[in-house]
């Protein structure tokens, strides 16, 4: 008779906890919405602008250049960190003490915080007392402005991603390998398949909505750089690496507390990963389709 | 839900008992700071008001021996009171804190003092400001604009004024400069500060910038006498702006990892701190400083733009990206010739753990004709919770001033602002540099970017500009002529221009 009086008043028991966990998501992001209509800049008072940011924003080059500049970078680095991480997981995906080590090991970099790793990078960076150069100058390489010159800055920054987020992927589609079914891979081998053809046409594809999920994860978090670019750069030299999140930064809270201002420019990222989520969760939706 | 019974079972019982569990949590949680204070306000002022009723009625006389010894404002009443102060980590911070348990001693007064970096010590002072939720009693002020400026004219921290006519006459607040005082008054009007100019923050620590080199180079026979056949005249420590950029030029050799200058050129007030200075010595100025209009892009400020990129061209590598760390940090390791630095800093750019440890003089800015007024101050957050609070406030801030204090703090090293305690020769003779930094910031200073709610943003602005110029995306024209735009658009919106 509990058990009936239960699973007919489903709603009354989830209803609460329901409602906490959404008021406290959607609050925030109602709050954010109204303030992005208004003109507030602290400290003076807000009044209602409309659209008036949206239009600021919109028609703002520099606004432009960091939508680009992030977009570019998020991509990129997926792109790296997931053909990285594949090797990785090929070569850990043997039963070795030195693969589990390593396995261990490789959490390592995850679990450092953001602003750590940007401050041990920027003393590796160093033009003149970094070990970087240091190790490079023995080699006849060097010194270079890892983080100071247009021609490096970006691939400097990506270094700093690549190292601390490869083992994610890695992780993640050396679990997917250990999931594969041998007996298509043996049939495979016996049908004459040698070890590049089973790893294209079976490996890869086996794997692809994984490969597919962990680029969404990295690519939304990638659009979220923030850290690195405080610490390294704060967004030089010049505009250079100033990416989204150090743009409504800046303006929001940072250096000109135009808080109505942040909130329509944080409103418009939004938007943005809504709509890449929707487009990639399709497409992860289509692979399971695909391979159902 | 595809489960057995019993797992469903368990799922709403669970469920059920986070239920009830959620209302009684926030009966465990501890009653709230905000609650205890008002109980403990009212005890206090209660307390208060029958001390004083007493004294005054009993014994009027009474009262003056309280203060009888003390240089700095008192209160027994004020006994008990906990205050939170927030200061930034930094030197003058450091220099504080021995005393703070002889304050507490003295006055039982309790302290609660929490240290954040300068970069976000603003965000979190304003964020306590806007909301009014008065987490800080004391709160640091700073003298880029964001200080005083800003925060007076918010109508965020205590006008003190009346603070400073209920402390003893021994504090003697004339020994606080005239740049002094007018860097911490609003509104302000130029120095000396103007009759409507009241206090609002008192100068925790004084300092400006000053050049340093390095004496054994500029000593050198072998030098000498190659700058001589280059030049034509004799290696001296430059004193005009021609002179530096030719010294810089001298003693810039890559091959010997030498460059001729260090500061900083990442994108923060630090350049702003460089830069300003040139802009006085080519006669230039911020805005004018009657109609606030910007002029940024006059050809003064543009000479002063491009001499930074002149000179830019012989610092280390890494310029455009340096920090304040990384600036100090070449010429202590032998990298730069010369260097442009905050006094307090000297000991870090020279001191014993350096490789130019006994090698650097130093000196007035070549070219310069006036010095920026920076330091830190402390200021009374108008949001403090209470009155008792705002007074126990003035305690600590009236301590930390005093000459007795002051004495102290600056014999350990701290670059305090009172004349009568830099000016004493063991001082002086102490820690030289740091002291002839205080001294020109007091008798040469002046106050910087003091446009009330937008003068950290024009600050911003400028650096943002300069960096980009350094940076080699565009010329100094154009990061001048970006900045006036910006900074009038700026000034037009906070109404101090049409």
């Amino acid at each position: 008779m509990l058990k009936r009086f239960f699973d007919n008043h489903q709603l009354i028991f989830l209803g609460p906890v329901n409602a906490y966990i959404t008021f406290w998501t959607l609050f925030p992001l109602l709050y954010m919405l109204i303030i992005s209509l208004t003109n507030w800049k602290i400290p003076n008072p807000a009044r209602f602008i409309w659209f008036g940011n949206y239009l600021e924003a919109l028609t703002d080059p520099l606004f432009w250049y960091s939508v680009r500049i992030t977009l570019t970078f998020a991509f990129a680095v997926s792109i790296l960190e997931i053909g990285l991480g594949f090797g990785v997981a090929l070569l850990l995906n043997r039963p070795s003490a030195v693969a589990t080590l390593v396995r261990a090991l490789l959490i390592v970099p995850m679990v450092l915080t953001p602003v750590v790793t940007s401050m041990m990078w920027r003393y590796l960076y160093n033009p003149s007392f970094g070990p970087l150069n240091y190790v490079l100058s023995l080699v006849g390489l060097g010194p270079y402005e890892w983080y100071s010159r247009a021609e490096t800055v970006w691939p400097s920054l990506m270094l700093i991603d690549l190292w601390q987020w490869t083992p994610f992927p890695a992780l993640l589609i050396l679990s997917g390998l250990h999931s594969l079914p041998e007996d298509i891979f043996e049939s495979a081998q016996v049908d004459g398949a040698n070890a590049l053809q089973r790893f294209i046409f079976l490996t890869v594809p086996l794997l692809r909505p994984l490969l597919l999920a962990a680029f969404l994860l990295r690519f939304l978090d990638a659009l979220k750089i923030f850290d690195t670019v405080f610490v390294l750069t704060r967004g030089g030299p010049g505009t250079m690496t100033e990416v989204l999140s150090f743009h409504i930064y800046r303006f929001g809270i940072g250096e000109y507390f135009r808080v109505g201002y942040g909130a329509s420019m944080s409103v418009l990222v939004l938007l943005l990963s809504a709509g890449l989520s929707w487009l990639f969760v399709n497409l992860l939706r289509q692979e399971e389709l695909t391979h159902a | 839900m595809p489960c057995a019974i019993n797992n469903r079972r368990q799922f709403y019982l669970f469920l059920t008992a986070l239920l009830l569990l959620i209302p009684i949590l926030p009966a465990c949680a501890a009653a709230t700071p905000e609650t205890v204070t008002v109980k403990e306000t009212v005890v206090v002022e209660k307390e208060v008001v029958v001390e004083k009723e007493v004294v005054v009625t009993a014994t009027p006389a009474a009262a003056a021996p309280v203060m009888e010894d003390r240089d700095y404002y008192y209160d027994p009443a004020l006994a008990g009171e906990e205050i939170s102060v927030v200061l930034y980590e930094g030197p003058g911070t450091q220099h504080l804190l021995p005393y703070v348990p002889q304050f507490e001693e003295e006055t039982g007064i309790k302290v609660n003092l929490t240290q954040i970096a300068e970069a976000s010590l603003i965000e979190k002072e304003v964020l306590d400001f806007t909301s009014q939720a008065g987490a800080y009693d004391i709160v640091q002020t700073t003298q880029d604009g964001a200080g005083v400026a800003y925060f007076a004219s918010s109508g965020w921290i205590e006008d003190l004024t009346p603070y400073l006519e209920k402390t003893p006459g021994k504090f003697h607040y004339e020994d606080f400069s005239e740049s002094v005082q007018a860097a911490t008054s609003w509104p302000y009007g130029g120095v000396p500060k103007i009759p409507e100019g009241r206090p609002y923050s008192m100068m925790q620590e004084l300092t400006t910038r000053i050049f340093i080199y390095r004496d054994d180079l500029f000593n050198d026979p072998t030098e000498k006498e190659a700058f001589q056949a280059k030049y034509g005249r004799e290696l001296t420590v430059p004193k005009t702006t021609d002179e530096l950029l030719e010294v810089a030029e001298f003693f810039t050799r890559p091959d010997e990892s030498l460059y001729g200058i260090s500061f900083e050129g990442a994108r923060d007030l630090h350049i702003y701190a460089v830069w300003v200075h040139f802009l006085w010595a080519f006669d230039g100025q911020e805005w004018d400083p009657t109609t606030y209009e910007v002029t940024l892009d006059s050809p003064e400020a543009i000479a002063a733009t491009d001499y930074i990129l002149q000179l830019s061209k012989f610092t280390p590598p890494g310029h455009s990206t340096a920090s304040l760390f990384e600036a100090v940090t070449a010429f202590a390791q032998g990298q730069s010739a010369m260097s442009i630095i905050w006094g307090p800093t000297f000991g870090m750019a020279s001191g014993p753990d350096t490789q130019v440890s006994g090698k650097a003089g130093f000196g007035e800015i070549p070219g310069a004709k006036r010095y920026l007024v920076a330091g830190v101050g402390m200021a009374i957050n108008k949001f403090s919770q209470s009155q008792a609070k705002k007074d126990a406030a003035w305690s600590f801030i009236s301590f930390i001033e005093s000459p007795t204090i002051q004495t102290k703090m600056q014999a350990d090293g701290n670059a305090g602002p009172r004349k009568s305690v830099y000016g004493l020769k063991e001082i002086a003779e102490a820690r030289p540099a740091e002291n002839f930094s205080t001294r020109l910031a007091s008798e040469k200073g002046h106050p910087w970017a003091m446009a009330g709610g937008v003068g950290t943003q024009f600050v911003n602005v400028v650096f943002t500009n300069l960096n980009r110029a350094i940076a080699g995306e565009v010329t100094a024209e154009q990061a001048m002529q970006d900045a006036d735009a910006e900074a009038t658009q700026l000034f037009q919106e906070a109404g101090l221009i049409e």
